[in-house]
């Protein structure tokens, strides 16, 4: 019950967080603005779907990867504790650098990583894998889903093509609401 | 339901097809609008509900990434449905998302709102509100209505034209049966054609009816019938009281002659006898004036040896005389020429006039002559000259009838039955009669019997003349007599006859005097010793 209720709190706090209307560049600076980038990675993998192949074994679980300096702490387990996806089990894995990735399903690449962002490319490969990132111009550099903070609330920007070339089929609802969407190769 | 009852059968089903025609048709539109008002509330929920479905699915997104402007966006496209007035979206502590509301939307009559939950991942994330408008219902109900109304206005008038038209069906049949039944009573003509009809209800009557007639003719002829056989025995009987009648008045006229011959007979014997009166009396008064004379000339001859002849042809001419006057009053009465002449007379006197008359015959049979004579009789209004033949006939039949004894008159005036009347009693102590000897005193030529006759001399015919006499003055005589004792013979008469009432009251009375029945008695048990008048 702790576990749905802190989404359920993180969900609510998305909503009120912009309605208190706080000004654009301070937003991100709260004490909450990871706590809601963590519920976003969540709601963001609830509008992509996956191919077959994703996953291994039936009741293999969706991993979550954070590559370099984790900005989270805490919070991202705190948020996703107990949660699942279509049924399946959320496992959090961290990696200190690009060479360390294994297979995971989403991957959030801190700002940290930003020169060696075509490294954590190479280590993806083929696979099916999300990006997401912090970093600025994250969807001209090849990346798909990019934070972009905006005057009273959390943006994102979208790279459709990224995605399409990773496999990965991204629900119009999502697309709809993203601020911009790249559609051309880089 | 008083007019409906007067209406003719036409109209009667006329009505009833309509009223049936328009129940049915009210029910059908009024099931049919509450049908429609239903089904349209059910699709208004069901369309709303889908709207909200659409609505949620396409907000999710924007919910959880908190994009109220695409939310607003999304609420906005309700746009293209009429209906909606209004939607929101609550997020679950009740704080509105977004939300949107019709520009156009005035107040209407009634709005239905429903809520639908936004599901993410299996959890409910906020609640969508949709508010629609019933005015579309109101707008399909007057157009409804319009269209039911000119439904029904045809439906009517076309089940007006069929019911006109197929009420004929059955009133036609019920009309035809009503025209031929009044024709029939009519002109009273039982033998009409058979009416043909199917073999329902009206086949029935008709039928029924065909019956009736049939049995109507039958009885008719029966009473034609029986009307003529009435006649022939009318007539014959009628042949037979004629034939009774003439016989009746042949006896009649038989009778009639047979009376006219037996009245003529008695006017006849009548006339004789009127016209012998004076030829009978004639020789008799020559004789008894001879004898008479011869009486005196022998006694003053002193021819003793002719003396006794000259009386006994003198009594017997006299003797002859009573007989032949009391025949003829006899007759007289008969043939009713007898008359009462009335008049006022004092009763004392005619009463010692006859008393002293019959003092002879009195003497005759040494019998004392006794008068009674009670109170002042004074005047009555009588015949003198009956009155004093009744009491010379009483008077002497009693001195005949008696010897040695004692014959007693007594008169009086009483006052019975509101009248008054006088009363004479004459009371002897002769050889009286029986009962069986009363009952044939007062018819003529009877005495008690025929060897007194020969014995006591008289007509017989002296009380019955006697007894007509005192009728034909309103009274009568009773009489009263113990064999071997005496006899009591008692004449009544009004005081002033000519009033109405006879005496026929005083019949089978006991004796008008105790006093001189007492008499009687003692005269019969003491010694039959003369006593002075």
């Amino acid at each position: 019950m702790f576990k749905v209720g802190r989404l359920a709190a993180v969900l609510s706090l998305t909503l009120s967080f912009f309605a208190a209307a706080l000004p654009a560049d301070r937003a991100p600076r709260t004490a909450g603005e990871y706590e809601l980038k963590a519920a976003f990675l969540y709601n963001f993998a609830n509008f992509v779907t996956w191919p077959s192949d994703a996953f291994a074994r039936p009741d293999a679980p969706f991993v979550i990867g954070v590559v370099g300096a984790d900005p989270f702490g805490p919070t991202l387990e705190q948020v996703l504790n107990g949660q699942r996806w279509n049924g399946r089990p959320i496992v959090i894995e961290r990696f200190s650098r690009p060479q360390d990735i294994r297979a995971v399903h989403l991957l959030y690449i801190s700002e940290s990583e930003k020169r060696r962002w075509p490294e954590v490319q190479a280590a993806t490969g083929p696979a099916s894998v999300l990006t997401v990132s912090d970093m600025r111009d994250f969807c001209a550099l090849g990346g798909m889903i990019e934070f972009i903070p905006e005057h009273n609330r959390l943006g994102f920007n979208m790279n459709i093509a990224a995605a399409s070339r990773a496999r990965l089929t991204v629900s119009s609802k999502l697309l709809k609401l993203a601020t911009a969407v790249s559609r051309a190769e880089p | 339901m008083r007019a409906f009852r007067n209406f003719s059968i036409q109209r009667k089903l006329t009505w009833l097809m309509m009223v049936i025609g328009c129940a049915t048709l009210s029910l059908a539109v009024v099931s049919f609008s509450v049908y429609e008002v239903l089904m349209f509330q059910r699709a208004q929920v069901r369309a709303l509900s889908t709207q909200a479905q659409i609505i949620a699915a396409n907000s999710t997104a924007a919910l959880v990434f908190g994009d109220t402007g695409s939310a607003a966006e999304t609420l906005s496209a309700l746009a293209a449905e009429p209906s909606i007035v209004s939607a929101a979206i609550y997020s679950t502590d009740g704080k509105l998302f977004a939300s949107y509301r019709r520009k156009d939307a005035g107040a209407s009559a009634g709005s239905v709102t429903l809520s639908y939950p936004v599901m993410f991942a299996g959890k409910r994330i906020a609640t969508i509100s949709l508010q629609a408008s019933r005015a579309a219902l109101a707008v399909r109900l007057v157009s409804y209505t319009a269209i039911l109304a000119v439904i029904a206005a045809a439906s009517i008038l076309i089940a007006l034209a069929l019911s006109s038209a197929l009420q004929k069906l059955i009133s036609a049949p019920i009309l035809r049966l009503a025209h031929v039944m009044s024709e029939v009573s009519a002109e009273h003509n039982y033998s009409i054609p058979a009416i043909a009809h199917g073999e329902d209800e009206i086949g029935l009557l008709i039928g029924h009816f065909h019956k009736l007639l049939a049995q109507i003719r039958e009885r008719d002829e029966a009473l034609r019938q029986a009307h003529d056989e009435l006649e022939q025995r009318v007539l014959d009987r009628t042949s037979e009281l004629q034939l009774e009648i003439a016989q009746h008045e042949q006896t009649q006229a038989h009778l009639l002659f047979a009376k006219k011959e037996a009245d003529e007979a008695n006017r006849a014997k009548s006339e004789f006898l009127a016209n012998m009166s004076h030829e009978l009396r004639t020789p008799l008064n020559a004789i008894i004036g001879y004898s008479e004379m011869l009486h005196e000339v022998a006694t003053d001859r002193h021819d003793i040896e002719y003396i006794p002849d000259l009386e006994r042809i003198c009594m017997a001419g006299r003797h002859q005389l009573t007989l032949i006057n009391d025949v003829l009053d006899l007759a007289k009465i008969e043939a009713g020429r007898m008359r009462v002449s009335l008049e006022n007379f004092a009763v004392e006197p005619v009463v010692q006039e006859v008393a002293s008359s019959v003092q002879s015959l009195a003497l005759k049979n040494h019998n004392l002559l006794n008068m009674k004579i009670d109170g002042p009789l004074g005047n009555v209004h009588l015949d003198a000259t009956k009155v004093k033949q009744c009491l010379w006939n009483l008077l002497g039949n009693a001195c005949k009838f008696t010897e040695n004894g004692v014959v007693t008159l007594a008169v009086a005036r009483r006052k019975e039955q509101s009248r008054e009347w006088i009363v004479f009693e004459v009371v002897d102590t002769g050889i009286g009669m029986s009962a069986g000897q009363m009952q044939k005193l007062f018819r003529a030529f009877s005495q008690v019997d025929s060897s007194s006759t020969r014995k006591h001399g008289g007509s017989g015919l002296g009380l019955m003349i006697s007894r007509r006499f005192s009728r034909m003055m309103g009274g009568d005589i009773q009489v009263y007599s113990e064999p071997g004792k005496g006899s009591s013979f008692t004449l009544t008469l009004p005081v002033n006859a000519g009033a109405e009432e006879s005496a026929q009251g005083f019949e089978n009375n006991q004796p008008v005097f105790q006093e001189s029945m007492a008499a009687l008695s003692d005269h019969v048990s003491k010694s039959p010793l003369p006593q002075a008048i």
